[in-house]
């Protein structure tokens, strides 16, 4: 018996959701979606309703369908693999855009793979951010750069 | 022969003395009559070995049968015979001589027994004399013993007190070393003293300037920490109050991008 998620299907949807906000909504619906086929032997489209919006939701109807009888087994692995991806913490001043959550990814799939992001916003930030990769932390805040900036020999100096 | 010495019964001082003398006198005349006959027996033996040399006639022996050494032995053996004779005869007249001399002795201490009480008195005022004078003579000795001993204690009374001077010399010479040592001494200790105290009170310098030193550090250190966190707070007030979210998130991802560079993470994929 063949897995269901392949790791290009993994990293696809890991790519979709990008974020784990986003991933909470996706496992909750998946526990859903679990739950009303065991209850009404079926889900209706009126139940999906709302879920139709996601992004992600096209990726999970395409997993349904080519799971053939068992799309119980194929929703567990997928909320398996979102479970297990990585996550990067990253602490903002404010709410990021969807650019920037975009960019970011981008970025740190380069970097990790597949992986979640975590938001996290700190008003104490007044500029830059703080990251949580994978055990480390990069510090990219004003505050951090400027005193580094003036820990450099002859800062003071230079700046005079 | 049997020699018997008739010697007086009671012998006074004078008669024994010339007794011995006489006898003394009697035996040196004998030992000089045997040392003559000695003499003229050697000389008359040479004579006769000489004789016996040239024609050995006296002895009855032939020149065949006898050696030489046979003839000189009976010359000696013959030597000898006449030298006992003679040395009998010395020996006879000295006993002779000594028996003569023994009764002149005894007529003589007879002789002296006889003394009268007034030769006695004269003897004894001459031993008186003579006591007299010896106790004279013993005085002079025992005042000369006396200043001699006097002249000997005052030498040594002199020898003392010079040997005193030169001890107190000595001794003073000593006390003299002695103070220079103890000043030397005392001088080297105060020395080494104002050394250690130099030495502790260097490193107690030593110790206050690295203490002021940290302390001077720590403060540029805390001070400089303060302007920076001024500085930083100013910046990022400043920053965040007057930039736009677009400028901002490109300054997030420029920073968190070169972050990534210098934590060493590859980027695998081309980015946008």
């Amino acid at each position: 018996m063949t897995n269901v998620i392949t790791p290009a299907l993994r990293l696809q949807l890991l790519t979709t959701l990008g974020t784990t906000n986003a991933a909470y909504t996706f496992l909750d619906f998946v526990d859903a979606y679990k739950k009303e086929m065991y209850t009404r032997e079926g889900v209706s489209d009126a139940w999906i309703g709302t879920y139709r919006d996601y992004a992600w939701y096209p990726l999970v109807k395409t997993i349904l369908h080519t799971s053939g009888a068992a799309p119980q087994k194929a929703l567990d692995e997928v909320a398996e693999a979102v479970r297990a991806a990585s996550k990067i913490i990253i602490k903002l001043p404010f709410e990021p855009s969807e650019a920037l959550i975009r960019k970011l990814y981008q970025m740190f799939e380069s970097v990790a793979g597949g992986c979640l992001l975590e938001f996290d916003v700190d008003k104490n930030i007044s500029g830059g951010a703080r990251v949580f990769l994978n055990g480390k932390y990069l510090d990219s805040t004003v505050a951090t750069r400027v005193q580094s900036y003036l820990n450099e020999p002859n800062a003071i100096d230079r700046l005079l | 022969m049997d020699l018997i010495l008739k010697l007086p019964n009671s012998l006074t001082l004078f008669s024994e003395q010339y007794f011995y003398i006489v006898c003394t006198i009697s035996i040196i005349l004998v030992l000089c009559f045997v040392v003559m006959v000695l003499k003229l027996c050697k000389h008359d033996t040479n004579n006769d070995n000489s004789r016996h040399s040239a024609a050995p006639t006296s002895i009855p022996f032939s020149d065949d049968t006898l050696s030489e050494e046979d003839i000189r032995d009976a010359i000696k053996e013959d030597a000898y015979k006449n030298a006992l004779k003679i040395l009998d005869d010395a020996r006879v007249q000295s006993l002779k001589i000594l028996s003569a001399s023994q009764l002149k002795a005894q007529q003589s201490l007879e002789d002296i027994t006889d003394l009268s009480k007034e030769t006695k008195g004269e003897i004894t005022q001459k031993l008186y004399d003579i006591y007299s004078k010896q106790e004279t003579a013993l005085q002079d000795i025992g005042s000369e013993l006396i200043t001699s001993f006097k002249q000997a204690v005052e030498e040594e009374k002199d020898e003392n007190i010079k040997m005193l001077d030169s001890a107190t010399s000595e001794i003073k010479k000593e006390l003299v070393a002695q103070v220079a040592e103890f000043k030397d001494t005392l001088l080297k200790g105060t020395v080494e003293t104002q050394r250690q105290i130099d030495a502790k009170l260097q490193e107690a310098y030593k110790q206050v300037d690295a203490e002021i030193q940290d302390y001077k550090n720590q403060k540029i250190r805390t001070l400089n920490e303060k302007i920076i966190q001024i500085l930083s707070n100013i910046s990022t007030q400043v920053i965040g109050g007057t930039i736009s979210q677009e400028d901002h998130e490109k300054f997030i991802y420029d920073t968190v991008h070169e972050e990534l560079k210098k934590a060493g993470f590859d980027f695998k994929v081309q980015e946008q």
